[in-house]
């Protein structure tokens, strides 16, 4: 965690890294990411809320200094990112980037308003006793949360149990979220049998992967668009397993979403994990 | 007289040494800005092939140039972690000691490096070398026209202001 904290100070001006050292210890353990919004004062996102800190008001240079970091002097390099509205900082740090919008290439992100610095949190261990019940890992399993609820964390673990029993995973991760790639290293352990595409579309990786790894699972994060769905049923009717997640809160609010319901029906999962609770996690496992 | 005589010699040698430099210096120059234009020709196609960052570009002309350019891309790559690419670049080129076009071309650079897209930055690469190259067949014309003369020139003024000071 302090390479990741020492990764997170190397790309704030010098006067946030000052504030930052006044913030307890124990605020930094819970901190989720470091808001920085021209005009205001920054903040620490926290799972009760944002909290202030530091005495002065950012401003655009500010920004600029974050974007500069982040990209490594370098803005050419994360231009695919950049157009998505983040950009990757190794370490699984991950930046957001919000502002104005023009013509969609780097100039449009000249009039940057705020960036979001996500801090990773690597949790092992999450929903371990669901997961056991999962395994052998021979059917597709959706995890279902609302935003923020979990869904990647439970993803990575799946993924990292599964290929730790053996099994040969690919994951298809098109934000770096999953595995966060750093000069062709994972941050996050993902196990030793597994593969990592990262950029490419979900539709168009799943197509990539199922072509080029050979995998026995295909893993996949927040599914939504019709093409996601058409992908994966291609892969399951390969003889893939695939492991994917989906924002919502149960199986009913899923189904009143056309596309959603569509894939339910296909029956490729045979069984879901939903995902409740904030402070303290619950991990249903039912079957569909 | 004696005296006089030793002072008229030191006088021609130093005349000789000094055309000799600058002979020295056309062709450390011509060194330099050919080291250059094949960097530029590879972080052109790192830029916009790889979408590589400038450090890791940096750091692979450190090893793959000759001397006189890698310790400028060394400069580089250790200021780029620190501070702007833009700043980085004009350390590293100033160290190459280039004068004139060349170096105003290159220190241009600086403005656009790891500032704007990869087009861009190919786009403003593409130009630097152009005037790299005209200021480089410059050069090789005053070498190959004076080159040979300019020790024998200094011999020769140095000599006849020894004489008419003498």
């Amino acid at each position: 965690m302090d390479s990741i904290w020492t990764g997170v100070e190397n790309l704030l001006p010098e006067h946030l890294r000052h504030s930052l050292k006044t913030v307890s210890e124990n605020i930094l353990a819970d901190a989720e990411e470091i808001r920085l919004r021209t005009g205001v004062h920054p903040t620490l996102l926290l799972p009760q809320g944002e909290i202030p800190f530091g005495k002065n008001k950012i401003v655009w240079n500010d920004l600029a200094f974050v974007l500069d970091r982040g990209s490594r002097s370098s803005l050419h390099s994360v231009s695919r990112e950049l157009k998505n509205g983040y950009i990757s900082a190794g370490l699984g740090i991950r930046i957001g980037v919000c502002g104005r919008l023009c013509s969609g290439g780097i100039e449009s992100f000249q009039d940057v308003s705020s960036v979001a610095i996500r801090i990773p949190h690597e949790i092992r261990g999450v929903g371990c006793e669901t997961i056991k019940s999962i395994a052998p890992y021979e059917n597709s399993v959706l995890i279902i949360s609302p935003p923020g609820g979990g869904k990647t964390t439970f993803l990575r673990e799946l993924i990292r149990s599964a290929s730790e029993g053996g099994k040969r995973v690919a994951v298809c991760d098109e934000r770096n979220e999953i595995a966060a790639m750093w000069k062709g290293k994972a941050a996050f352990d993902l196990g030793i049998h597994t593969d990592v595409l990262v950029g490419a579309g979900k539709a168009e990786g799943i197509t990539m992967l199922m072509r080029s790894m050979n995998p026995e699972i295909i893993a996949v994060d927040e599914i939504s668009a019709e093409e996601d769905i058409k992908a994966i049923e291609q892969a399951a009717g390969c003889g893939a397993v695939i492991f994917a997640s989906v924002h919502g809160s149960d199986i009913k609010e899923l189904r009143k979403r056309p596309s959603i319901n569509e894939l339910l029906g296909m029956e490729i999962f045979k069984r879901a994990v939903i995902i409740c609770g904030r402070e303290k996690r619950r991990y249903e496992l039912i079957n569909l | 007289m004696t005296a006089k005589l030793i002072g008229v010699v030191l006088f021609v040698i130093c005349g000789g040494i000094i055309g000799y430099g600058r002979l020295r210096e056309i062709k450390r120059q011509l060194a330099v800005i050919e080291e250059m234009d094949s960097s530029l020709a590879l972080m052109e196609s790192e830029i916009a092939l790889c979408e590589r960052s400038l450090p890791d570009i940096f750091e692979n002309l450190t090893l793959k140039c000759a001397k006189h350019c890698s310790g400028a891309f060394s400069k580089m790559r250790d200021v780029c972690l620190v501070s702007s690419a833009g700043e980085a670049w004009r350390g590293g080129v100033e160290t190459l000691e280039l004068v004139g076009e060349a170096e105003n071309a290159l220190l241009a650079l600086g403005g656009v490096l790891g500032a704007t897209d990869g087009k861009r930055q190919s786009a403003e690469i593409a130009n630097a070398r152009i005037t790299l190259l005209a200021v480089k067949e410059k050069l090789s014309k005053e070498m190959n026209e004076k080159g040979k003369s300019y020790p024998l020139l200094g011999f020769c003024i140095a000599g006849i202001v020894a004489l008419m000071l003498v």
